[in-house]
């Protein structure tokens, strides 16, 4: 049985085999909501977005635009859909209609990226006036990798209109399960090991050796910036809501950068913490670093040991500027 | 003949400068600067530190700056007082006409002023900001008052930004009034951002319906200070205030940008 549309979000995935069999899924969600005053933003391949916006023709509600832009890390790919619908609706359109082909390029391990992507966007978006219609060329899907999408999104899409679906993950458990743990290359001497931090003051030298040590390994200045960033709100985390000392140490392995931010407290455990911003109406309050953390860099995790709480931050240094 | 050419050379002053530091090194290292430049401009430089013990104060120092100084305090040009000298009510004005009787162009003063906290009610402190403002803003008279950070919270902080309003300095962040509005100039974060809250909080308390922040020599924001660029200009901004951050660097506009700062009533980025 199909479903009427919610207030929030409808969050639906798409697995097709063709380009007519996208289009076909996707046409009446999408004539339908420019009919009924819904904006429409296509972020597929060139080709399956010409193939849409062609067959609907020009409309003021409707835009293309280029997925490059748009799926550039999980937690950044996902602000970008909210902001995109936060502008819509501020310009007039009662609601949202998103047909994307999320794809996080050859640098990352771009499947488990679409995973998390979708599972997140189940809590950053819920309250989102946004049918957002999740489309995945199977035939190139591994079958692991259609498992993983299908148990993200809480709607599959249908010939006849979106269905519940039965496999459907909550969030947290599905980036639980996912977790990748430490990374391989901590195993070995850090490439640079900071001073313990115990005050808020020990900040500025902080940035200043952090600086130092990245341009010492040639990292671009536009991921230098970010990192020192990151870096920060963990600091600042670690002292003001964790317990010091904080210990910073970074790795570079080829093309990547990992780095540890350990205190000493007892840390808490949740798997979506610094995807949603501005959970309780206050865009500054509690959670905001980490969200920001989450923006500047590719994948953070959290782990409690018996040393205490380390968040581990990674990027890669290949991404394009 | 361009504008610099019509002022009258060697009066240009410092004015009256708030330095705010965290560690005696910090506030050595400022009140050093602060004397060397008013000693190559040719200034009476008289400054005023609590009582060290032996060995430990500033013309201590046996490097090329301690004998620079030893030699300047020989020859009359810089003066050491104990701080009780300098801060008993109304003073200040004596001292500063003793070192221009004595042929001195300009006059520059440094205080340890929150080691004088313990010998004097604020409201008397205060009343001594308000002349030294006075004299900095009538006589040829710069004045460097350094407050350690822990003895400035709250309200004492704000009085002390609106007495110097608005030269400020630290070891992570200078302020200074410009032609276009107030200039941010080195990092502000989690740990002083209260201070860019203050001076956020003075300056629109000041009536205007515009406060223009230059951020060109800022060199990094974290989540923190656009925290306080938000919450300390809310009501301003409700009342329907405007505050313009003029010119960031890439760096602190991408930090703007990404937390959407730009996006609040009333905030508008220009130049970045």
């Amino acid at each position: 049985m199909t479903v009427p549309t919610p207030a929030g979000y409808l969050h639906q995935l798409l697995l097709f085999t063709s380009p007519d069999d996208l289009f076909t899924a996707a046409m009446p969600g999408l004539r339908q909501g420019l009919d009924a005053g819904n904006a429409v933003i296509l972020a597929c391949r060139d080709a399956d977005n010409a193939l849409l916006a062609d067959a609907l023709g020009p409309h003021p509600r409707l835009a293309c635009v280029s997925p490059d832009g748009i799926y550039t890390r999980a937690a950044a790919a996902a602000e970008a859909y909210r902001r995109m619908v936060d502008q819509r609706i501020t310009a007039g359109a009662r609601r949202v209609r998103v047909v994307g082909e999320p794809d996080f390029g050859a640098d990352v391990d771009s499947a488990a990226e679409c995973s998390r992507f979708e599972a997140i966007c189940n809590a950053t978006l819920a309250r989102c006036p946004l049918t957002s219609t999740c489309a995945y060329d199977v035939g190139a899907l591994p079958e692991r990798v259609a498992a993983d999408l299908t148990a993200v999104h809480p709607f599959v899409l249908t010939p006849t209109g979106p269905v519940p679906n039965g496999r459907y993950v909550d969030p947290a458990t599905f980036l639980r399960r996912s977790e990748a743990g430490p990374h391989p290359v901590e195993r070995t001497s850090p490439t640079a090991e900071f001073g313990a931090v115990t005050g808020l003051h020990q900040l500025a030298a902080l940035r200043d050796q952090l600086r130092a040590v990245l341009r010492g390994q040639a990292v671009r200045p536009r991921i230098v910036t970010d990192i020192v960033a990151a870096v920060q709100e963990l600091v600042v985390n670690g002292l003001l809501h964790g317990r010091p000392p904080v210990r910073v140490r970074l790795w570079a392995p080829s093309g990547q950068l990992v780095c540890t931010v350990t205190d000493a407290g007892s840390g808490f455990d949740d798997p979506l913490a610094g995807y949603v911003r501005a959970a309780d109406g206050d865009p500054f309050g509690p959670g905001v670093g980490l969200w920001l953390v989450r923006q500047l860099c590719d994948r953070i995790e959290m782990e409690k040991s018996v040393s205490g709480f380390t968040v581990r931050l990674s990027t890669s240094t290949r991404a394009a500027d | 003949m361009g504008d610099s050419d019509l002022r009258p050379s060697g009066l240009e002053r410092d004015g009256h400068v708030l330095l705010l530091h965290g560690s005696e090194p910090e506030r050595v290292s400022s009140l050093v600067t602060w004397i060397s430049r008013g000693l190559n401009r040719g200034d009476k430089v008289i400054y005023a530190d609590a009582p060290r013990p032996a060995g430990g104060s500033l013309l201590d120092s046996s490097d090329r700056q301690g004998t620079e100084f030893a030699a300047a305090l020989a020859e009359g040009r810089l003066a050491a007082l104990p701080l009780v000298r300098f801060y008993p009510q109304g003073d200040q004005e004596a001292i500063v006409d003793q070192a221009l009787a004595e042929g001195f162009r300009s006059v520059r003063l440094a205080a340890e002023a929150s080691a004088a906290f313990d010998t004097q009610s604020m409201s008397d402190h205060m009343d001594i900001e308000q002349l030294i403002d006075r004299l900095c803003r009538t006589r040829p008279v710069s004045a460097l008052c350094e407050y350690a950070t822990s003895a400035t919270e709250g309200t004492v902080l704000r009085e002390l930004v609106a007495g110097h309003r608005y030269e400020l300095r630290s070891a992570a962040f200078h302020l200074a009034t410009g032609p276009g509005g107030l200039v941010l100039r080195g990092e502000i974060d989690r740990a002083n951002a209260d201070v860019l809250a203050t001076v956020l909080d003075v300056a629109v308390a000041d009536g205007k319906g515009v406060v223009r922040l230059d951020l060109a020599a800022l060199e990094f924001m974290d989540v923190a200070a656009c925290r306080q660029l938000v919450y300390a200009s809310q009501d301003f901004r409700q009342a329907g205030g405007h505050v313009v951050l003029a010119t960031p660097q890439p760096t602190v506009a991408w930090t703007l940008r990404l937390l959407a700062v730009d996006q609040f009533a009333g905030i508008d980025l220009v130049g970045g």
